[in-house]
């Protein structure tokens, strides 16, 4: 379905449990190099999961997680840790460092990393903040920002390394439009000027699917669909038509899987 | 009959599950000081700990320490006048901090103070997904958040003891000589007639190590381990003061008995 | 700067933890620094050494001139053999001189006293005093007063 056949990640027959639950179940995922793509689904389906998996912050029960050829979860600890510089990750809530000053914050991966001098990581740390519109936060403290900046500074972090592979987690959630469009604006850009792979998970339907280059439907631990956006939008796979139009009752159903309504009315009865 | 077999069983899952905290704690320590830290920094992070977790302590260890000792020394007094031998006070208050109080009572006070700190900042640092994104950023957060942490707290609390005892016998000759007329000759004399420093200070001071080792393990593994909510933050948070002077009353006994 | 401040207070506080060890060490402990080396080693044997240990002080005329270093058991004879450190500038004690546990005060520490002789010969290093005194049992004291109250009576 896509011409390309460079795949950056490469999930293959994935199976992770927690606890009883199954939350993936034998999936293969693909992500194109150089592309966006959304990861979608209904909240709790595992879309979260699937991101710390393939940044190893979980292991699978069962399948590889190919990321650049290398199996994410067989890799050693000092390993995986190189593995993860080429990786950026935007958290749901930021995840900025409460101590730290925002330059500070994005300053930090490249004084961990690198060895180099202090006006050089000030050059790069305005380019990136400069990137998302903050060089003028540059002295402010995260809890002085709102969570629109917070996450545009974490951004800003996620990308200070230069990484390959930028993974957003639920990035418009509880924004407000005007942060909502200039995120959305920031992940294309960001993809295309810096040649990154993106992968977008969220259930923001209108927003992924006008950014994403390609997606993905999972729900019940399957992938239920994958394809271009337009494609997905016609497909006549009634879950996938669930989701993509919004229908709240469907072949996934309104009601939380539950006894009978009239038994268990019933029952307390007798109980009484 | 079957509530017999659930509470039964019931039992032996929490039995497995305090084995198993145990198991992961163990090697929660072992991967934290294991190997030495990558990141050049890690100096500072640990001056930052000292601070954190020493200084920021010294006001309350400090404070604790002279009533201590005041107290001990008027408790002393007027329990050895009836036998006439009250310039034996000294010796009194300084075997007393040295073996018991002092390392006990600043390893209760450091848990309260700096251990349910280091829990609640750990755990908020979790719950913020701020480990995480060290993770991914490509930060043992064990080496650069939890390491430091541990050698600071390895290191400020037995320099604390010491300090509460200083401050402690310093406070009893405040009340015994300055207060109650005992003489000062006598007072310290006895003191150091009685008092061995391979007996009573190191053995004490070991005592203080093993403590600090044992509370500041139990308080950033309980803020490392907890369920990332604020409940989990606050349950945690009361789990490692709990924890801590159990383990630390328990293991004062065994230490006296190996010891004296 | 921050740091520079902040590296200044963990420095204060680091030295006020060694320097508490210091303070329990000599003025708590009194651990004197130089109880070794310029010492000489004098024996003596006691019939009865209880309430004396190691460490215990010995003087003479008041002033503390050493101290004990270890107490053994002689299986020879029975009694107790007690090693003593006797600063060596304290060269001239006679070889007669006698060696007695005394207590201080009633219920206090024990310590030895030595009470000068007239010897010309001087005690060396790995001496002996031959003239000992030994520690006052307070239970055979009041045993050998009760007996004399009662022969008295007769």
């Amino acid at each position: 379905m896509l011409e390309t056949d460079d795949f950056i990640v490469d999930l293959q027959q994935v199976t992770f449990r927690r606890g009883e639950r199954v939350i993936f179940n034998n999936v293969d995922i693909r992500i194109p190099r150089g592309k966006i793509t959304g990861i979608m689904g209904p909240s709790g389906c595992g879309k979260t999961t699937l991101l710390r998996l393939i940044g190893a912050q979980l292991r699978p029960e069962n399948g590889r997680i190919l990321v650049n050829g290398q199996n994410i979860p067989e890799l050693g600890r000092e390993e995986l840790f190189s593995a993860r510089q080429h990786m950026g990750m935007l958290f749901q809530s930021g995840a900025l460092f409460t101590d730290l000053n925002v330059f500070e914050n994005v300053a930090f991966p490249l004084r961990v990393h690198t060895k180099l001098p202090e006006d050089m990581i000030r050059d790069i740390v305005l380019l990136k903040l400069q990137a998302v519109g903050l060089r003028g936060a540059i002295e402010l403290m995260p809890d002085e920002l709102s969570g629109g900046m917070k996450r545009r500074v974490a951004l800003a972090r996620a990308i200070a390394l230069d990484p390959e592979l930028m993974m957003y987690d639920e990035p418009f959630v509880g924004q407000d439009p005007i942060s909502m469009g200039v995120l959305v604006r920031l992940i294309r850009l960001l993809n295309d000027a810096l040649g990154l792979t993106s992968i977008v998970v969220s259930h923001d339907l209108a927003e992924t699917a006008s950014i994403a280059d390609y997606l993905y439907v999972v729900g019940d631990g399957q992938v239920l669909g994958h394809g271009r956006p337009d494609d997905l939008m016609n497909s006549d796979n009634p879950r996938i038509r669930q989701f993509m139009q919004g229908e709240p009752d469907g072949p996934v159903p309104f009601h939380f899987p539950a006894p009978d309504y009239v038994d268990d009315l019933l029952q307390k009865e007798r109980r009484r | 009959m079957n509530g017999v077999v659930d509470r039964v069983a019931s039992l032996g899952r929490i039995g497995l599950d305090v084995i198993a905290a145990i198991g992961r704690s163990g090697i929660f320590l072992f991967q934290a000081l294991a190997g030495r830290s990558r990141y050049g920094n890690g100096f500072s992070l640990l001056v930052k700990q000292l601070y954190a977790l020493g200084v920021l302590s010294l006001a309350i260890i400090i404070v604790s320490g002279i009533f201590i000792g005041m107290v001990l020394a008027l408790q002393g007094y007027n329990i050895l006048k009836d036998y006439g031998s009250e310039q034996a006070v000294g010796q009194m208050v300084a075997l007393t901090l040295l073996r018991e109080l002092g390392p006990v009572v600043t390893a209760l006070l450091f848990a309260g103070r700096a251990g349910s700190a280091l829990t609640a900042e750990i755990g908020l640092m979790k719950a913020t997904e701020q480990l995480s994104s060290l993770e991914m950023i490509g930060v043992d957060p064990l080496k650069y958040i939890i390491a430091p942490r541990l050698w600071a707290g390895f290191i400020a609390m037995p320099l604390l003891a010491l300090i509460f005892c200083v401050v402690g016998i310093w406070g009893g000759a405040m009340v015994a000589v300055d207060w109650l007329g005992v003489y000062s000759g006598s007072y310290w004399a006895n003191m150091q007639n009685s008092v061995q420093f391979g007996a009573d200070v190191l053995n004490g001071l070991i005592k203080a190590v093993v403590f600090a080792a044992v509370v500041t393990w139990i308080a950033v593994f309980q803020g490392y381990d907890c369920e990332p909510t604020s409940e989990g933050i606050s349950r945690a948070t009361t789990r490692t003061v709990v924890y801590a002077s159990l383990a630390v009353l328990g293991l004062d006994f065994i230490l006296t008995a190996l010891m004296f | 700067m921050r740091t520079r401040t902040l590296e200044l207070t963990v420095g204060l506080f680091i030295l006020a933890g060694l320097l508490a060890l210091l303070i329990l060490a000599l003025r708590v402990s009194g651990l004197t620094l130089s109880t070794n080396g310029d010492t000489y080693t004098v024996y003596a044997h006691f019939d009865n050494v209880s309430g004396l240990t190691s460490r215990s002080k010995v003087t003479m005329a008041g002033v503390t001139i050493g101290q004990v270093k270890r107490i053994t058991f002689d299986k020879n004879r029975y009694t107790g053999l007690v090693e003593m450190a006797i600063n060596s500038d304290v060269d001239t004690l006679p070889a007669d001189s006698t060696a007695s546990i005394v207590t201080a005060g009633l219920l206090g520490e024990k310590y030895i006293g030595i009470s000068v002789g007239g010897d010309d010969l001087v005690l060396g290093d790995g001496d002996e005093i031959v003239d000992t005194q030994s520690a006052l049992v307070l239970e055979e004291l009041i045993g050998r007063f009760l007996l004399n109250t009662v022969s008295k009576d007769d």
